[in-house]
């Protein structure tokens, strides 16, 4: 079966995934998490039962093993899916977890998964979930390496071998429905857009920047990806610059227009990105472009929200961004501004009492007081 | 279509209580109306007992002679999981009608509103004799295609209250070929029990049956259907490509059964459970190791000398950090990334 041609996705994304607001990570709660909250995270979350089967398992991880979910889930860990975790260090660990019984502390080591298309270096963290006998496994990547050649085929995940046919053109992306979230067209939002407007013109700002959250994060695995497999280091450890340019060329390559970065007034903590083109302000209806105002004048929330989760995810905190000046509406470019979250409330201030432009913003942001510290 | 049409276009007769069918069946009230046909209660007058009468809405010659064969089939079932086929007929101007035993019972869709969810064991319980009549007509060659709670009535039967399984793909198989639209071209049931085969319209076979078992079972236990959504597209492309959210709230669930649950909703059918009597024979031996006891757990090799973490994952360790700024002014490091990152908390 591995010879016929898989089919193209057809449809096209009609569902928001589920708004969620990321909270601190505690690895005790992790078996609350929603499965969107887990396919938010920039690690990797297996959930096993006592016996290695596998309950649940998120977008991070089938990116980085290069398994489809639908085919995984349900299966043995051990057994099926990651035949080179069988052995003392993996399997015999989380044995002795299980058998420690309920309260016992999180184990954690360092492990390095042999897959067919190269050998990752990792620290694994299990958890015991407290009110339930389930564990999760949290795989952080730290380096992507060649496959070892002396490594035993038998011990390589036969799965992948099997699912993944078309491997070099589709990446590290298995899950055909991530893939369409990060590869929806401008067109299609476009085409979105007029839908709302012309229905509920005030929903508009609400639903693009949320999935351009959603969106986001799953760029953010995508870029974390191509850093790792490049041999590079973790988009964390990137330089700055380096991180602008892969996001430049994310944005660039699915033709959502050219990104610039501003990383000069970082000293009063804001950074600027010029859209150069914007995908999405010229497909705005041209009835955007007469009534500024009310922030109806503004076309590029999706990008912004996009980049927000980007940079958070990069930053390791999150980050607001904020469009404040748009093609859309007579500009000479599209211009966002990204701050700490808690400065947001004075940026949407500004927007909402109709200042546009970059200068101005960073004008009324200058004048805000400043936030009240938030607890750590 | 209008009323009192048949898809072909004769007019079809005009159903009421009091009609006689063929001399043999007089229609007492109207039971359900489906995209297909309505189903009637009728007296039959030779045997004096009340039967189901299914009129359908179509008389093709083609369609006739498919639905005569699957009735034939059908009716040489005998299973008390499957309602049972008595008769099949055509009233003047072709239209068919098929003769069925009438099921007194709760629909299980009720039941399932009324109490929520099921145990696992329980269950477990209620599939097993669906899927055993499910096995039945298959090996007499009868897929059901439209297994889904509002078909499934939980009848008394001679060893107690059980699951019947009613409405099997005999009143669809009408038009030709696979299709499932209606007259106006709408889809007849509902998406969330239809298979990614089904939903993509390719021919289907006793898999696509399987996977059903599985919604309902997964709906069962977890209270939803896998791929639930307000909107019909949603549904349907989460057939197509979701993974069934793992229902930590479920009573009784544990990895094995989820494995079996899961390898019934393999979306590819080649990756399926191939039958019903191998869903039927995984779920029974789960019951039964579950009725024995708890599962004995593998014996744990050596414990090994483990490290107690701290924690593993950096990036959201922190949560929203304390800074109110990117950057202070007062920082201003002379190198950009230092600038950024500064007080960002990564790593």
């Amino acid at each position: 079966m591995s010879a016929r041609p898989r089919q193209r996705p057809t449809l096209t994304m009609l569902e928001l995934a589920e708004p969620s607001t990321p909270r601190p990570f505690d690895e005790k709660s992790v078996d609350d998490r929603t499965d969107a909250e887990l396919d938010a995270l920039p690690f990797g979350v297996i959930a096993l039962d006592e016996e290695g089967t596998i309950l649940r398992y998120n977008l991070y991880e089938s990116r980085f093993a290069r398994l489809d979910r639908n085919q995984v889930v349900g299966r043995s860990f051990f057994g099926e899916v990651a035949p080179c975790t069988r052995n003392d260090a993996f399997e015999g660990r989380f044995r002795a977890l299980v058998a420690a019984g309920e309260g016992s502390a999180p184990v954690r080591f360092d492990f390095l998964f042999d897959f067919k298309f190269g050998a990752q270096h990792v620290t694994i963290e299990m958890v015991r979930a407290p009110s339930a006998p389930r564990f999760y496994l949290l795989v952080n990547r730290l380096k992507i390496a060649d496959a070892r050649p002396d490594f035993p085929p038998e011990k390589l995940a036969a799965l992948q071998r099997d699912l993944a046919p078309d491997e070099a053109q589709r990446g590290v992306l298995r899950d055909a429905l991530e893939r369409r979230f990060v590869d929806a067209p401008a067109p299609f939002f476009a085409a979105l857009r007029a839908t709302c407007d012309r229905l509920a013109p005030d929903t508009w700002q609400i639903f693009a920047s949320e999935w351009g959250v959603q969106w986001g994060r799953r760029a953010a695995v995508d870029l974390e990806a191509s850093a790792l497999e490049k041999g590079e280091r973790s988009l964390r450890e990137l330089p700055m610059r380096e991180v602008a340019g892969l996001v430049s060329t994310y944005f660039a390559e699915r033709g959502w227009g050219s990104v610039e970065f501003d990383f000069a007034p970082a000293v009063e903590g804001v950074l600027v990105l010029e859209l150069l083109r914007s995908a999405l302000a010229e497909a705005a209806p041209r009835s955007l472009r007469r009534s500024p105002g009310e922030g109806t004048d503004l076309a590029c929330h999706l990008l912004a929200g996009s980049l927000a989760a980007i940079l958070s995810s990069v930053a390791g905190r999150r980050l607001a961004a904020r469009e404040v000046a748009c093609v859309a509406a007579g500009a000479p470019s599209c211009s966002i501004v990204v701050v700490a979250h808690e400065r947001r409330g004075a940026v949407d201030a500004a927007i909402s009492a109709g200042v546009r432009g970059i200068e101005p913003i960073r004008a009324a942001l200058r004048r805000a007081p400043r936030p009240v510290e938030s607890q750590r | 279509m209008s009323e009192g049409q048949s898809n072909d276009g004769r007019p079809a007769p005009a159903f009421h209580a009091g009609l006689v069918l063929d001399g043999r069946y007089r229609l007492e009230r109207p039971l359900g109306e489906g995209g297909m046909g309505a189903v009637w209660v009728a007296y039959q007058l030779a045997l004096q007992r009340e039967v189901a009468v299914k009129v359908l809405h179509f008389s093709a010659e083609s369609s006739r002679a498919r639905l005569r064969d699957e009735a034939l089939a059908l009716a040489a079932v005998r299973h008390p999981a499957v309602v049972q086929v008595y008769d099949y007929g055509e009233m003047e101007g072709g239209v068919p009608y098929v003769v069925m035993e009438l099921v007194a019972g709760e629909p299980l869709g009720a039941h399932l509103g009324r109490v929520g969810t099921l145990p696992a064991d329980e269950a477990v319980a209620l599939v097993l004799p669906i899927l055993e009549g499910l096995a039945a007509a298959h090996r007499a060659g009868i897929i059901h295609r439209d297994i889904k709670p509002e078909n499934v009535i939980l009848a008394p039967g001679p060893t107690g209250v059980g699951p019947k399984l009613l409405d099997f793909g005999i009143s669809r198989r009408g038009h030709a070929g696979a299709s499932r639209l209606t007259a106006d071209g709408s889809i007849l049931g509902t998406p969330a029990y239809m298979a990614p085969e089904q939903v993509r319209g390719v021919e289907v076979d006793e898999r696509a049956d399987v996977w059903a078992v599985g919604v309902l079972l997964y709906e069962l236990l977890a209270g939803t259907t896998p791929f639930a959504a307000d909107n019909v597209f949603v549904v349907i492309r989460g057939v197509l490509d979701k993974t069934p959210s793992y229902p930590r709230g479920a009573r009784g669930l544990d990895g094995r059964l989820w494995a079996i649950l899961m390898a019934a909703l393999r979306k590819d059918p080649a990756d399926r459970t191939a039958s019903a009597p191998a869903m039927r024979d995984a779920l029974a031996g789960w019951l039964e190791a579950r009725k024995a006891g708890p599962a004995p757990r593998a014996a744990a090799p050596a414990v090994l000398p483990v490290e107690v973490s701290a924690r593993l994952a950096p990036t959201l360790a922190a949560g929203p950090g304390s800074e109110t700024s990117l950057v202070s002014a007062e920082d201003a490091p002379s190198s950009i990334d230092a600038l950024i990152r500064a007080k960002l908390g990564a790593g």
